[in-house]
């Protein structure tokens, strides 16, 4: 975010700002993405021992 | 076992994208040739809105993405895990993975609203006027306050001779006139002693490392010379005004040349070194350089081998030569007095008494201080005992 203290910026600094700003969403957003992945391989984790649990008990189906 | 369909990372290679923002409906690179070609001016108000809306819809085409294209990566392997029977909520399995996958959603879509705000926030900021860098040339050129300096310098001085004159009477403005001719004596005689301790150097290398050196000090602004001549004149005071080392002093008194280098004044220091300045601010910038060459010639880079002992060796031959510079300004002096005694009106016996008798006293000084020898074989005689 831009300095708090400069009340006025230039039009390059304002573009860097911007794409500064736009690369760490992008930053962020990869992060969140692998935080989801992740998320999603336990969620699969589970529901294979869910699987597991019913070939060893012989309810699958 | 099931099947595991093949993991993939959703646009990982995409990511760390330095580069900056696509332009969606707009030409990137032409975008950017048009930031190149304004480098002076900085982007319009028209660019940065441009921008500035651009990002915002890229971001909200990435969150979006993100949460709901079923063909995303993380979304498509989320469906799949999803048609299992399993994932059936009446089994209740995974519901924690489920709570964090739905987390980590809402700070997707946090994350975007977030940046879109501060873009937002970004591009609504005061533009500043920037200032007109092409223009600093001409200001320099417009503005050159360091050359008005030595003109300032120089007409105080002019007003100081003048004001000399006024006092001192119409037949002493031709001894001033002598007087001017006088010092280049000096330089003449301290120039054959100079020469003597030098290394012979290839012409050609001397003029290519003058040349290199005058671009560069082309290059300087008149601020950065004026700094480095003020340097130069500061090392080279503290060197006049240096006392001699204990064993400089003792070589000297061995060969019976002591008093040539010593009982030099304050007095004498004071004018040496006004004198000095006040003529090295008279000059012109173009010869500043070689003035400053021979103010701290043991700064030359032709010199930086000499360390240690032979560097303070150096230095000492140095501080005896000024010492009997100084020293000769008693002979100049009497040159000086002699020529107004002799330039005196016949009926002013005063001045012809007075300067002449004052002029055989500094005579009298300066002869038995260089003796009555050849001076330039005492020097030589003096600087080779030093130098072994």
């Amino acid at each position: 975010m831009p300095d708090d203290n400069k009340k006025t910026l230039t039009n390059r600094e304002k573009v860097e700002l911007i794409d500064r700003r736009y690369l760490e969403f992008k930053i962020r957003m990869a992060e969140l993405k692998k935080q989801r992945f992740e998320a999603i391989i336990e969620y699969r984790k589970r529901i294979d021992e869910e699987k597991l649990k019913k070939i060893r008990a012989g309810v699958y189906f | 076992m099931t099947d595991i369909p093949p993991i993939e990372m959703p646009d990982t290679p995409k990511v760390p994208d330095s580069s900056g923002p696509e332009i969606i409906g707009s030409d990137e690179s032409s975008l950017e040739k048009d930031v190149e070609t304004t480098e002076t001016k900085g982007p319009s108000d028209e660019k940065v809105k441009e921008l500035s809306e651009n990002t915002k819809e890229l971001i909200d085409e990435e969150i979006n993405d993100a949460l709901n294209n079923p063909g995303e990566a993380g979304n498509d392997y989320l469906r799949t895990i999803l048609d299992e029977p399993e994932s059936n909520p009446k089994f209740k399995v995974g519901l924690e993975e489920l709570g964090e996958i739905a987390n980590i959603n809402s700070k997707m879509a946090a994350t975007g609203i977030e940046a879109t705000e501060d873009i937002k926030t970004i591009s609504e900021i005061p533009t500043e006027k920037l200032q007109e860098p092409p223009k600093i040339p001409d200001e320099i050129e417009e503005t050159p306050v360091p050359k008005e300096e030595p003109m300032e310098e120089m007409e105080s001085e002019e007003t100081d001779t003048k004001a000399q004159e006024d006092t001192t009477g119409g037949t002493e403005n031709e001894d001033l006139g002598n007087q001017e001719e006088t010092p280049k004596e000096i330089p003449e005689e301290a120039k054959g002693h100079e020469e003597t301790p030098k290394e012979p150097e290839s012409d050609e290398e001397t003029d290519a490392e003058e040349l290199e050196e005058g671009n560069q000090e082309t290059e300087e602004t008149p601020e950065q010379q004026t700094e480095k001549v003020k340097d130069a004149k500061d090392k080279f005071q503290n060197l006049v005004g240096e006392d001699l080392n204990y064993k400089t002093q003792e070589i000297l008194d061995r060969i019976g040349k002591l008093e040539m280098a010593q009982g030099i004044t304050s007095e004498q220091l004071k004018e040496f070194t006004e004198g000095f300045n006040q003529r090295l601010d008279k000059l012109p910038p173009d010869e500043v350089s070689s003035i400053l060459k021979s103010l701290t010639p043991l700064n030359h880079p032709d010199l930086e081998t000499l360390t240690g002992e032979e560097k303070d060796k150096w230095k000492e031959i140095m501080k005896v030569c000024l010492k009997i510079a100084i020293k000769m300004g008693a002979k100049t002096l009497s040159t000086i007095f002699r020529n107004i005694a002799k330039s005196a009106d016949k009926n002013d016996k005063a001045t012809q008494i007075i300067f002449g008798s004052m002029a055989d006293l500094t005579d009298f000084g300066s002869e038995t201080i260089v003796g009555n020898e050849n001076l330039h074989k005492d020097v030589l005689e003096l600087i080779n005992k030093l130098k072994a």
